[in-house]
């Protein structure tokens, strides 16, 4: 194991260099990540900031659409996954917005930016919490969706799509709300940023669940299925290169 | 005095831009074969066609300028290629808001409704919003490196929803008919086979005249802040 720098012109840290001869980089990686979601959810487990209002926004929407919708449509499972779907997407920026817009997280932050943590480990990181805090939601939603639209729980493919729905969203979400956190004015410019680029989850969520609730097989969605995985590769992909950028502007 | 001064390109531009804009129009609805296989109004209505491909050629010119400057503003790290990257969106949300709102004129006699949730209709109406939000990111940074940093970043996510605009009509078929792809067995129409001479004529010299349209925008709009800025600098510099 060398200690000198990875790359040409890289700046030399000798506290990455020990963590790196000790731990290894994936392993060093790994244990970042999971630093940066463990101090996450001990602030949110204390504090219940994010996760209370998006439980209660996801509550709401599917009571609220449910009590609009329900004069009997054609589809009510369509109706179902659409409500569902609806739930998730207007509670993802609620908790974006919790956890990332108050001063406590430039703090916290700053503090993670000057720590000898991997830089790729921070995102990863807000990344897996925030599609933590989302899969609670959806959780909420799904209940409530089964009670009220009576949708049927517990099939394996809704649930892996809501899954990959989470984590497609948490991956633009994060993102997103380190471009806003900087601004001075930020409030609901973040819901205005993120919804529009999350939008093609939604649209693919929605026509997924459709399918799995009416009985398709998995030849007539899998597309779906590919088109979720190549979102979030995509947009995880994508979101580990420009957060590099952004917490270098971040310092 | 060279003839290639900023005035004199620009007053180039303008009077080939009024009399390009003039004669395609008069090639569109006029001199255009009608449709054969339509009737009535929606025969007529098959005219704003031209318009409607124009506009989206200019949007197109506008989003993919704004790509490939945000891209040289990640290498390069000069503003003025920031400044590009704003010009670029502004001009393809023009050409956006303008396909869209001729589709849905057009859509009302083809199809009865101004607007439905067509999976081409839902990805162009995302794609408008997502330059949109870009317009409202970029106004909230006072500091212009992060305003062009964190800019680009989000042009270069934005830029996803263009593929996915193109290729949602061929994925995801629905009503709305896929033009530019004769392989496809669900095409409509090759512009260069299934379109008579005359209205080849007219989709190309409309498409034409916006492309040009939407380059002197963008180039005067560039212009425009580059000069916003420098007004600035002396702003400061008296105050």
């Amino acid at each position: 194991m060398t200690l000198s720098p990875a790359t040409p012109g890289a700046i030399y840290d000798p506290t990455q260099a020990v963590l790196q001869r000790r731990y290894g980089p994936v392993r060093q990686l790994g244990r970042g990540v999971w630093l940066v979601l463990w101090q996450s959810l001990q602030v949110e487990v204390r504090e219940w900031s994010a996760i209370a209002p998006m439980g209660a926004l996801g509550f709401l929407v599917v009571l609220i659409m449910s009590l609009i919708f329900d004069a009997g449509t054609s589809d009510p499972l369509a109706l179902a996954a659409g409500v569902l779907w609806g739930a998730l997407y207007l509670a993802g920026p609620v908790g974006l917005e919790r956890q990332n817009g108050g001063p406590d997280f430039h703090a916290f932050m700053s503090y993670l930016l000057s720590s000898p943590l991997p830089r790729p480990a921070l995102y990863l990181g807000m990344w897996l919490f925030q599609g933590l805090l989302l899969l609670c939601t959806s959780c909420v939603a799904l209940i409530a969706v089964a009670v009220f639209l009576n949708a049927p729980l517990g099939q394996v493919w809704i649930l892996i799509s809501i899954v990959l729905g989470c984590m497609g969203f948490s991956a633009a979400g994060v993102v997103v709300s380190a471009l806003t956190a900087t601004l001075k004015k930020s409030q609901g410019l973040l819901a205005v940023v993120v919804l529009p680029l999350t939008l093609p989850l939604f649209l693919i969520g929605t026509s997924l669940c459709r399918a799995i609730w009416n009985g398709a097989s998995w030849s007539s969605f899998q597309h779906w299925v590919y088109l979720l995985l190549l979102y979030n590769g995509m947009v995880l992909w994508g979101g580990l290169w420009a957060s590099e950028q952004i917490w270098q502007e971040w310092q | 005095m060279s003839i290639f001064t900023w005035p004199r390109v620009h007053g180039w531009a303008t009077c080939t831009l009024v009399a390009g804009m003039a004669l395609s129009l008069w090639v569109g609805l006029v001199h255009a074969a009608p449709a054969v296989n339509l009737i009535g109004a929606e025969q007529t209505a098959q005219r704003i066609f031209y318009v409607h491909m124009g506009a989206n050629s200019m949007a197109l010119v506008g989003f993919l300028t704004s790509f490939g400057a945000s891209v040289l503003y990640l290498i390069q790290r000069k503003l003025a290629w920031d400044r590009l990257a704003a010009a670029g969106v502004e001009v393809g949300l023009i050409g956006g808001l303008g396909t869209l709102i001729s589709g849905s004129i057009w859509a009302k006699p083809a199809w009865g409704v101004y607007w439905t949730w067509d999976p081409r209709l839902t990805t162009a109406a995302i794609l408008v919003l997502v330059y949109i939000a870009y317009l409202q990111l970029r106004n909230g940074f006072e500091n212009p490196r992060t305003q062009a940093l964190f800019g680009a970043i989000y042009a270069l996510f934005a830029y996803v929803t263009i593929p996915l605009t193109y290729y949602s009509a061929i994925w995801f078929r629905s009503i709305h008919p896929i033009m530019f792809l004769a392989s496809n067995p669900d095409a409509e129409g090759e512009f260069v086979a299934a379109l008579g001479p005359s209205m080849r004529l007219a989709l190309q010299s409309s498409m034409g005249v916006f492309l040009l349209l939407g380059v002197t925008l963008i180039a005067l709009r560039w212009r425009m802040l580059n000069f916003d800025v420098r007004v600035r600098t002396l702003w400061l510099r008296l105050h």
